[in-house]
């Protein structure tokens, strides 16, 4: 009997055409701003498995221990736990492993490290791929996820003015696919640690603050921050900050001292993108954590209405090319296609999905062929 | 209540913004959720009403509310379907889901604990811990739970044992009477059931409580709307706390 059903996901005609209308939309837009495509492959080494979601230590930024390969490997299999290595490992032939890849930044970024710097200015890449993350049976989320990026990479890509290209770009990007109601969280890597310090948040409570934050329990993030005790002003930020919404309240919040400094180039890049008249899709959200830990700067993520995960994601690396041997800041986001094509659908039909419900010609249902094999398994 | 938009740069402009969909457990923790609710001011059905229909619209239409079982209630909210969703903690732990836990709502406190047949750790056979320490040797320990995430998280430093886990449904407590499991790994409200059946606990993993979730999505796009309620069930917590204090 074949297992078509334990396949990733087949895409049908109907769905196969709004996929490629995405992601020809994004291509159009990428490739008007300067951005050349490249094809990333699906197979890398194992050792670019741990800059991916879940890797080692992602509530911590990156450590000097994770530095060679072959370290970060070691460190991911004794994650027994929890099944916290979400990345798809292969065996090849010759007893080599490689993984699928879990994200395309680390390889877009490997690759340009290696072929594509130039001094003159910064490398403007694009790709569309598919990222692989083991899930948990029944979760219902896809395995193979099919996604649309750019990354801005090397000299001059730095700056307000390279982070406010990689925003408006996104922005734009959705846009020209039809999304209108989307919002953009923005927030920058460097801030929490400035305000922890200035919270005097030390070892294992502020390692223990960044991960309750990055799995968003704000219950135990409560507890662990009035177990703290630095300066006032910095433990009322850290109170306050899942809770601050509008944009003049968190600027006005960031005036903490010790903190300001670093909040200084967020509120430039607002400016930057008011400037271009994309501000009103975007917003402070100063809890967001991405699950990537090679953001060194500003990070983002987008949601639409009609689709519960995010659609779009991204933000400044600029330590990660030196794994690879090129030291050069870079900013780049992805979007989720399939995330994107819900709330594109939802779009479509806004009194009747509920959660995106689709339309189905029940009349026509038959009971599939194969549930008498289903039966007589019991 | 009034939802009060407050600025609000991101917020759905060109059409009607949908209702706030709060998921609700089906069960013991159903009717401290409605009051809570209520007590903030929203207009909730009673839960003879909320039986009869699993899903409930507000006569404002502001609020819709979905009746799921307390384990369910996470998926709905992970995958957009509801906005703000109230479960225990210990559905939380167990899932390992992708939502926001916002708030600790103080009521449905009870305990996930590791529980034992009474005889099996009475004095003559040494002191209750020890009956974890040293099982039957040479014997695997068969552990039956509704929670196998949180029991297999619970026993993984123990590697002088060897544990089997045993996913049951419901009624976990009589496994150890039947044979089925040597201990079981359950939440205690007041410990009867488990005296009724012969158990005493062994050890306590941790303390559960009613948390309210919310959907990342909906944090983003609907927080005009959800705002109020969780700063209104916030402040009520708050206000409990303190007269229980006095």
């Amino acid at each position: 009997m074949d297992n078509l059903h334990l396949s990733g996901r087949y895409y049908l005609p109907a769905d196969a055409l709004v996929r490629r209308r995405i992601e020809s939309g994004l291509s159009r837009t990428f490739e008007t701003r300067g951005y050349h495509e490249i094809i990333p492959p699906m197979l890398v080494g194992l050792g670019l498995a741990q800059f991916g979601p879940d890797g080692p230590g992602n509530s911590g930024g990156m450590n000097s221990s994770c530095g060679s390969e072959a370290a970060g490997c070691a460190e991911h299999s004794g994650h027994d736990l929890e099944g916290e290595c979400t990345s798809y490992v292969v065996l090849t032939r010759d007893g080599n492993l490689l993984t699928l890849c879990s994200d395309l930044t680390t390889p877009v970024a490997a690759l340009a490290a290696r072929h594509l710097l130039s001094a003159d200015g910064p490398t403007r890449l694009y790709y569309s791929g598919t990222v692989f993350r083991a899930q948990k049976p029944g979760s219902g989320k896809p395995e193979e996820r099919r996604q649309v990026g750019a990354e801005l990479i090397g000299e001059g890509a730095t700056g307000v003015q390279a982070d406010a290209e990689i925003l408006s770009m996104a922005a734009e990007g959705l846009i020209s696919i039809g999304l209108h109601d989307f919002c953009i969280g923005l927030n920058d890597a460097g801030l929490l640690s400035a305000i922890l310090d200035a919270a005097g948040a030390r070892g294992d409570t502020r390692q223990r603050i960044r991960s309750a934050l990055a799995a968003r329990d704000y219950v135990l993030y409560g507890e662990l921050v009035s177990s703290l005790n630095g300066a006032a002003a910095g433990i009322d930020l850290l109170n306050r900050l899942p809770h601050l919404h509008a944009r003049a309240e968190v600027l006005e919040a960031l005036r903490t001292p010790g903190v300001y400094e670093a909040a200084e180039g967020l509120g430039q890049t607002l400016d930057a993108l008011d400037n271009r008249g994309l501000g009103r899709y975007f917003r402070l959200d100063l809890a967001i954590t991405r699950r990537f830990r090679y953001y060194t700067g500003i990070v983002f993520e987008g949601y639409a209405p009609g689709c519960g995960n995010a659609v779009i994601g991204g933000g400044r690396y600029d330590n990660l090319l030196a794994y690879f041997g090129a030291s050069a800041p870079a900013a780049g986001f992805a979007v989720d296609v399939d995330s994107v094509a819900s709330a594109l659908g939802a779009l479509d039909q806004p009194e009747k999905s509920g959660g995106g419900a689709r339309q189905w010609n029940w009349r026509s249902w038959t009971s599939p062929a194969s549930f008498e094999t289903v039966r007589s398994r019991h | 209540m009034e939802l009060e938009i407050v600025d609000e740069p991101c917020i759905v402009r060109n059409r009607q913004v949908a209702p706030l969909s709060i998921a609700l457990p089906k069960g013991r923790l159903l009717p401290p959720s409605l009051e809570a609710l209520r007590g903030i001011g929203l207009s909730c059905p009673d839960v003879d009403e909320l039986d009869r229909r699993l899903v409930y619209e507000a006569a404002d239409r502001h609020v819709r509310f979905i009746i799921a079982r307390p384990a369910d209630v996470p998926a709905y909210v992970e995958h957009g379907a509801a906005d703000l969703g109230i479960t225990g903690k210990d559905v939380l732990i167990e899932g390992d889901w992708n939502v926001c836990e916002l708030l600790d709502l103080g009521f449905g406190q009870c305990r996930m604990a590791v529980a034992a047949p009474a005889a099996a750790t009475g004095p003559d056979r040494g002191t209750a811990t020890s009956a974890l320490g040293a099982p039957r040797s040479g014997h695997t320990l068969r552990v039956a739970t509704k929670f196998p995430g949180i029991a297999r998280r619970y026993f993984a430093p123990r590697r002088d044992l060897c544990v089997q886990i045993i996913k049951l449904n419901g009624a976990v407590e009589i496994a150890p009477i039947v044979g089925l499991a040597d201990v079981i790994v359950d939440i205690v409200d007041t410990g009867r059931t488990l005296a009724d059946n012969g158990l005493v606990v062994v050890d306590e993993i941790m303390q559960v409580s009613a948390r309210l979730i919310a959907n990342r999505a909906s944090l983003q796009l609907k927080s005009a709307a959800i705002y109020p309620v969780t700063s209104a069930l916030r402040a009520r917590c708050r206000q409990l706390d303190d007269s229980m204090a006095e």
